[in-house]
């Protein structure tokens, strides 16, 4: 998956894809300084309660070694959790760097998904592989996780379960969403994958053997895709 | 005057509620809008210290169904991502405080005060 660079380009579709691209990245950006925050703010509080706790036994008040201990290993915890979501921050930062990558298509959606706070496990979102084999992709990995940042908004949105399989076929890869977590894709998500996937023929057509995103059975009719598009 | 604190983040609330009590102040939490609805009726709770974004019913969203219950209540809103979109939100919401986490206590409880006067 690879494209010349947009903001080179000539033309609005590709002006409106850099801007997508930066707006996705953006608001990933954003998720995870809200998740830090959100830590940070807990952190913050635990840490008080314990120094609420010590004032309270230097003026003659019991000293419960038991609760200390529980707020520390809290304290611990969360200083783990902020570390996971620097981690993710710092790996999203650098996504930019490198213009094309091979990249594993199943890491990527659940990389996006985390980003997002879509639990990939039981109860989420299920990712199917067809034939339990990796698929790999020649890859701009900021223009991949973009579109599939747009596949799985109805799912963050809806936080119901769903799947999302992966197989390639005839050289191009499907990505086929189902459940009630895509219930919502042609009203909300649709248009905007279209937009970036087949509107955006121009940019999207020169992807080498690209994503195609298969719709659900419910939704309108494909209106195209990147290999449709030549 | 009790406070009522609703966001989604029970770890955070609970331990605010703990701290606020060791300082004479009596406060309540909810983790969901539903429960908050039902915690505002008491007629003690003054101001209601809102998380702008939770899962479900968003702050100003809440803010919007606890007037209908109650119009004498106060509102500050506590959020985690302190953006230029969200200090606008709440401006045009009517919001009568905001602040970003995280929050030292003692300046929430003063602008808690301020709220209630």
């Amino acid at each position: 998956m690879t494209r010349s660079d947009p903001l080179q380009a000539d033309g609005p579709a590709r002006m409106a894809l850099a801007r997508g691209e930066l707006r996705y990245l953006g608001a990933m950006s954003a998720g995870l300084s809200h998740e830090i925050r959100n830590r940070l703010a807990t952190i913050n509080e635990k840490n008080g309660l314990l120094q609420d706790l010590v004032h309270l036994a230097g003026q003659g008040g019991r000293l419960d070694l038991a609760r200390l201990a529980s707020l520390t290993a809290d304290i611990a915890r969360l200083v783990g959790s902020v570390n996971d979501s620097c981690r993710k921050l710092s790996a999203l930062a650098h996504t930019p760097d490198t213009e094309q990558l091979t990249v594993d298509l199943a890491q990527q959606v659940e990389l996006v998904a985390g980003l997002m706070g879509l639990s990939t496990g039981q109860g989420g979102l299920a990712v199917e592989l067809a034939g339990g084999q990796p698929i790999a992709l020649e890859s701009d990995p900021v223009l991949l996780q973009y579109l599939l940042h747009l596949c799985l908004r109805p799912a963050a949105a809806s936080r119901a379960e769903g799947t999302i399989s992966l197989r390639k076929a005839d050289q191009r890869i499907h990505v086929e969403l189902q459940g009630a977590a895509f219930s919502e894709l042609e009203e909300t998500s649709l248009e905007d994958v279209l937009q970036a996937v087949a509107g955006l023929g121009g940019v999207v057509a020169e992807i080498a053997g690209g994503v195609a995103i298969d719709l659900p059975p419910t939704g309108p009719p494909r209106t195209g895709s990147p290999q449709d598009e030549k | 005057m009790k406070v009522l604190l609703v966001d989604d983040e029970e770890d955070l609330v609970s331990t605010m509620v703990e701290r606020l009590a060791f300082r004479g102040i009596e406060a309540c939490y909810a983790t969901r809008g539903t429960r908050a609805l039902e915690l505002v009726r008491d007629p003690e709770i003054k101001v209601a210290v809102l998380d702008l974004k939770m899962p479900g019913l968003s702050g100003v969203e809440l803010m919007e169904r606890m007037k209908e219950l109650r119009t004498d209540l106060r509102f500050i809103f506590l959020t985690g991502h302190g953006s230029e979109d969200d200090y606008h939100t709440c401006k045009r919401a009517g919001v009568n405080d905001y602040l970003v986490k995280p929050v030292q206590l003692d300046a929430l409880i003063e602008t808690i005060k301020e709220a209630a006067q």
